[in-house]
């Protein structure tokens, strides 16, 4: 089918308010008595609070608010499971934990009122290491875990174990005798950090009336907003969130983090306050990606035929929680897009005294994954099999059953697994240098439950809508809850707009993001806005376009099925000449039908749930994609240099290929980084390298080119065909790698990340 | 104590009362309201609060805003300012355009840095490689592209017309 505007590079919405430094972001927004907030964190990874004494911060001249535990509600909060605090009022669980919150006329203020409080605490022991967590008499992290609020089916409180989730299918036990090859491995993850170069930054400021507007670097205000409310016991009807342009995101600003302390301080002060974390901060204190531990076995006969898969991934949640809805999903991505007739896995997530724990890109997939892709490498040269051959010979096809008891729906697996075997062949054709080596690896991402008759399987109500208004001159505003956080979704959706109504894309502007001015979104993430925000805008879209042809068919005396909208008119097909332009029908909307046309869309959520039992449920367009990638690794001091990458991924339909591209590259780039070197080092809960000069993030001269092919298998739940990109590309990168390393040096790496000495010490052992 | 530092700030000249200690970045930004240049990390590792300083590329960051006075300070708010003669009928410099149309920005926190970094590279090396113009680019991280649409969008700007 071909589109105007659709499948179109189309200049973005945002890019120009960007590239001229206009774009305002949380940290912009100045007022003449600005002024700064600064957090007072625990020093010490468990303990009491025994005392806190603000006297001396407050008397500070230039000091306008301090804050405690007493100025705050004494209840529980968190997105998933309600488990911290917003300043601690009994307990300090990791160090960092904030304690206290301090607003003044500047930074060096701020910073030595800080010094002015005085905290007296009872040191309790500390746990930082799941194994020793989970071991007998260690000491407790949350001692009323039992009675906490958890909206998750794995809430599975028991010591300081949090969560615990199983998928099984047939009978692994006695399936091990009738493999041919069966390997065996243990896998480490360590803890990265998001890497948005914008560090959290917020502002808040009441007005008159003590009603609050919150800018915030989150990408989610509807769940700030939430969140604010309900952690400070504010009416909602107080607040007003505005998500600014967003700095980078990656999963790391989903939830409320500083935005109750900002808020709170504005409230105290009776001044505006910016709250803006430093870099050392949030290498340290916010909800970075855990590190974990996978224990995995699979095996398969001679033929290649995937037989047993055993698994166990634990995560170290840290203090913190923020995502115990994800512990089904590690299973599903554990097992992959493979057939595998015998399965039983476990996923779990234990609390620690190291600093909170939250999403970051595709979570909670590439901890899995690395496991997964990694150990299927060693199982095909096992068999003696080309690693692709391997995966395509277990890769699902259209209605195959996964694990779950869904069936899958236009799977992309087996395309993307034989676009990157054809790449390879001919790379392959070309000599290889000394010490390289070539790695494959494959990944699979969500997917939305539907029943065979294709409707949908939601379990909650509406949380995407969207607003299509026509303006008197026939040009269009859309209002979405939505945020751009880099990924274009402003601009996809824009597109989406133009054409359903027939106009120029320039003729469509958009309202993002703001929970008075826009409609309710529970936020950008998940590979689902284009997806799920898109839905909700196709069908405002249409129902302005509804309204349009009702209009038009009464004045044109015509029938409505016969109307067409191109080029800002709408006419009967055929006769272009007799039709009304939009602003004429605008117009008649507002002079004689004494209504203007706003157009409304609310996509109902689909959650990526387990498909249960129901033998009629589909899971359509999970998202896939393989990688391919050569790496060169020095023999004397084991770097590794990546000199080749290739990455195909299944966008269904993509509505604006530049996006996709710009996606695929900037997670190709992160997951190069995560691979081979960034880690959070932790010594007993401190952060050892909270500087970007310790903590490295890839920089032009790390990254490569990224050859791309994009595959386009329809989806049936997705706008136009479209599924999502957002999150696929970073999940088979560190898997790629190491098998590139492998297939180089023969040196089996199953830790990340796989730095220099790591490598190097992998060779020498196999010397020695 | 705070003292008044006069700044020329894309072609005018700016009085801001300063602490001595104050760096560059926070007086460009609370001081004359100039946000387009970002704060990322404050130690010069992130690149996202490049200016220029008599057309070279620093981290506002490490400058202290005494430091800067006497100097010609161009930040993102001014590069279409450094347009080629000819371009004056356009309010963007050829890179903020080839950035837009290269889809080069994304969440546009580093792109101001970026662009100015590039446009410092432009000025002393105007038809660079491709790996000259990485180098260039080497202390502006960004964590959105890739980096693939900078380069090709600066390398765009360069080639020979």
């Amino acid at each position: 089918m071909e589109y105007r505007v659709l499948g179109k590079s189309v200049l973005k919405k945002d890019a120009a308010e960007k590239a001229t430094g206009r774009a305002k972001f949380g940290g912009d927004f100045l007022f003449p008595d600005l002024l700064t907030g600064k957090v007072l964190r625990s020093p010490i990874a468990h303990g009491r609070i025994v005392k806190i004494d603000t006297r001396r911060a407050l008397a500070l001249p230039g000091v306008k608010a301090v804050v405690t535990h007493e100025d705050t509600p004494h209840q529980l909060v968190g997105r998933w499971v309600k488990d911290r605090t917003i300043l601690a009022w009994e307990q300090v669980r990791f160090i960092g934990d904030p304690v206290a919150a301090v607003a003044a006329v500047d930074e060096e203020t701020a910073e030595e009122a800080l010094q002015l409080i005085s905290v007296e605490y009872e040191e309790l022991p500390a746990v930082f290491d799941i194994a020793d967590a989970e071991g007998p008499g260690a000491p407790l992290v949350h001692e009323r875990l039992a009675k906490y609020e958890c909206e998750s089916a794995h809430f599975h409180p028991k010591g300081n174990l949090l969560a615990e989730t199983h998928l099984t299918l047939g009978d692994v036990e006695n399936a091990w005798a009738h493999c041919d090859a069966v390997w065996e491995d243990t896998y480490r993850t360590p803890v990265v950090h998001q890497g948005f170069i914008q560090p959290h930054e917020v502002t808040a400021a009441s007005d008159a009336s003590g009603r609050i507007t919150v800018w915030t670097s989150s990408k989610a205000p509807f769940i700030v907003r939430q969140a604010v409310s309900q952690g400070l016991n504010i009416p909602m009807s107080r607040l007003r969130v505005i998500a600014a342009a967003v700095g980078g995101d990656y999963g790391g600003k989903g939830t409320a983090q500083i935005e109750p302390l900002c808020v709170l301080l504005a409230m105290k002060s009776g001044k505006p306050v910016r709250l803006a974390l430093t870099r050392e901060e949030e290498l340290s204190f916010t909800f970075m990606r855990e590190a974990t531990i996978t224990r995995l076995k699979i095996g398969a006969r001679q033929d290649g035929a995937l037989l047993a898969l055993q698994g166990q991934i634990t995560y170290d949640t840290g203090a913190y929680c923020d995502l115990v809805g994800h512990l089904d999903m590690s299973c599903v991505l554990l097992h992959g897009p493979y057939r595998i007739p015998h399965v039983d896995i476990t996923a779990r997530r234990v609390y620690t005294n190291n600093s909170p724990r939250g999403h970051m890109r595709a979570p909670p997939a590439p901890q899995p994954v690395f496991a997964l892709e990694s150990h299927l490498d060693m199982v095909a040269r096992k068999l003696n099999m080309d690693p692709i051959e391997f995966r395509l010979k277990n890769a699902y096809d259209e209605g195959d059953r996964m694990p779950t008891g869904a069936r899958v729906a236009n799977p992309g697996i087996k395309e993307t697994l034989k676009r990157t075997q054809e790449f390879l062949r001919e790379q392959q054709k070309k000599a290889l240098e000394p010490n390289t080596g070539w790695g494959v690896a494959a990944c699979q991402w969500g997917g939305v439950p539907i029943t065979a008759s294709g409707a949908s399987r939601d379990r909650r109500s509406a949380v995407s809508s969207a607003w299509v208004k026509i303006n008197d001159d026939g040009s269009i505003v859309l209002l979405t809850g939505a945020t751009e956080s880099g990924g274009g979704p402003l601009t996809i959706l824009c597109q989406i707009v133009a054409e359903v109504l027939g106009v120029g894309y320039d003729d469509v502007s958009v309202i993002a993001s703001d929970t008075d001015g826009t409609p309710y979104e529970i936020g950008t993430g998940g590979s689902r806005t284009t997806v799920r925000v898109g839905n909700s805008v196709r069908q405002a879209a249409e129902d302005a376009r509804r309204q349009l042809f009702d209009l038009a068919a009464s004045k044109l005396k015509v029938t409505v099925g016969d109307l067409v909208t191109v080029g800002g008119r709408v006419y009967e097909r055929g006769h272009s000449d007799k039709g009304l332009s939009l602003a004429e029908l605008a117009s008649l909307a507002i002079n004689e039908r004494g209504a203007p046309i706003l157009g409304t869309g609310a996509e109902l959520r689909r959650a990526e749930v387990q498909a249960g039992k129901d033998e009629e449920n589909w899971l359509d367009a999970p998202m896939h994609g393989a990688h391919a990638v050569r790496v060169q690794v020095d023999p004397d001091t084991g770097m590794v240099t990546v000199k080749d990458y290739f990455a195909c991924h299944d966008v269904g339909f993509a509505i604006h290929p530049q996006n996709v591209e710009g996606q695929i590259q900037g997670a190709v780039a992160t997951g190069l980084g995560c691979a081979l070197y960034e880690e959070v080092i932790t010594d007993k809960g401190r952060s050892l390298n909270p500087n970007l000069s310790d903590y490295r993030l890839p920089t032009t001269s790390d990254v490569m080119p990224v050859q791309m092919e994009i595959v386009e298998i329809p989806s049936r739940t997705g706008p136009f065909g479209a599924k999502g990109i957002g999150e696929p590309p970073i999940i088979p990168v560190a898997p790629a790698i190491a098998n590139a390393i492998y297939d180089a040096t023969g040196v089996r790496l199953t830790q990340l990340p796989m730095t220099a000495e790591r490598v190097y010490m992998g060779m020498k052992g196999k010397k020695g | 104590m705070k003292q008044v530092i006069a700044l020329n700030v894309n072609g005018e000249s700016r009085e801001v009362l300063a602490e001595p200690f104050a760096a560059l970045v926070d007086v460009l930004r609370d001081g004359l309201g100039l946000t387009g240049a970002k704060k990322g990390c404050g130690k010069g590792n992130c690149g996202a609060c490049t200016v220029l300083m008599d057309g070279k590329a620093v981290n506002s960051c490490l400058v202290l805003a005494v430091d800067a006075q006497g100097r010609r300070i161009t930040t993102i708010e001014g590069l279409y300012l450094l347009r080629p003669p000819g371009e004056h009928a356009n309010r963007l410099h050829p890179l903020q355009r080839a950035f837009i149309q290269h889809g080069a920005v994304q969440c546009g926190f580093c792109s101001p840095g970026m662009l100015l970094a590039a446009a410092a590279l432009l000025e002393e090396n105007p038809i660079p490689t491709e790996a000259e113009a990485r180098a260039a680019l080497e202390g502006n991280l960004c964590r959105c592209t890739g980096y693939q649409k900078i380069i090709e969008a600066i390398l765009s700007v360069s080639a020979p017309r």
